[in-house]
């Protein structure tokens, strides 16, 4: 059984609409952030996928953006 | 006027109403002061743009080899020749406020509101680096003087053994201690600022807002 994480290509990531669904709400990303008590750094990290959000924050997401989260988010699939 | 009543042993002072209104208002005043700076500050850290210029990731570069070259190459002349160690602290003092303000102050503060969960998760695996590349550097000084040892053993003798009774003498002056000591103090605080990793805020001008 191997130890340790996963090599950086076969780690499950997130994908999201937040940009989109943000941008069609007509918010900024300093309001988003805001919002959800985050830096507007951290809503571009996570827009971009560099960056998963706790379980919390992504709730607090969808509560902002008026969407199920499960319409925000979804896990991209695997490459292999 | 503060008017004082004496019941036996007991003294109370009694202020008049007008008095305690004042004080009341001015603690007040002082609390709302208090709380206005705080939330002025804490913008600051989270939303400052004039220092968005150390950054961004070329500019986290820069500060890492400028960093090593301060830490390094101050001590370097400090030790060989005994002169500088005030413009060396002030320059590793300088070197640890731009890493604070590069990373706005996340190894500063726990506050909730200052440190966000991306920030915080980043910054706990900055600990686990920087932990393991102080065991490493301790690791390798061992290693590095331990084949000194061996190397003046061999010049010494002509042959080596396994364990060799090679002697390694340390001269230093107060002068030598006190910059190993600022070398020491700073580099254990750099050693998260650089375990951070290069990756900054995405360079922009400060002039466009934070949309």
């Amino acid at each position: 059984m191997s130890m340790g994480r996963k090599p950086k290509d076969q780690e499950e990531r997130v994908i999201n609409r937040i940009e989109e669904l943000r941008l069609a709400a007509g918010i900024s990303r300093q309001d988003l952030a805001d919002a959800v008590g985050v830096h507007y750094q951290t809503v571009g990290y996570i827009e971009r996928g560099e960056y998963s959000p706790s379980l919390v924050l992504a709730l607090q997401i969808a509560k902002v953006l008026g969407t199920p989260v499960e319409t925000i988010f979804k896990l991209e699939e695997e490459k292999n | 006027m503060t008017k004082k009543i004496r019941i036996g042993s007991l003294v109370i002072s009694v202020q008049p109403k007008s008095q305690r209104a004042d004080n009341d208002s001015l603690e007040t005043k002082v609390e709302q002061l208090e709380i206005v700076v705080e939330s002025k500050i804490k913008n600051w850290i989270r939303n400052d743009r004039f220092f968005d210029g150390l950054r961004n990731t070329p500019a986290r570069v820069l500060l890492w080899v400028l960093g090593n070259l301060a830490l390094f190459g101050g001590l370097a002349i400090c030790l060989t020749r005994e002169t500088g160690i005030v413009a060396y602290a002030i320059l590793v003092a300088l070197t640890v406020f731009a890493q604070k303000l590069s990373v706005r102050f996340v190894f500063d503060t726990d506050a909730v509101d200052l440190v966000d969960e991306y920030q915080r998760s980043r910054r706990d695996r900055s600990y686990r680096r920087a932990y393991r590349n102080v065991t490493a550097a301790f690791v390798g000084l061992v290693a590095v003087i331990l084949f000194y040892g061996y190397v003046a053993f061999y010049f010494e003798n002509g042959y080596v053994t396994l364990w060799p009774t090679a002697f390694i003498d340390l001269n230093i002056d107060t002068y030598r201690v006190l910059s190993v000591l600022i070398f020491l103090a700073g580099f254990f605080t750099l050693q998260p600022y650089w375990a951070w990793g290069f990756k900054g805020e995405p360079m922009r001008s400060k002039d466009v807002p934070n949309d």
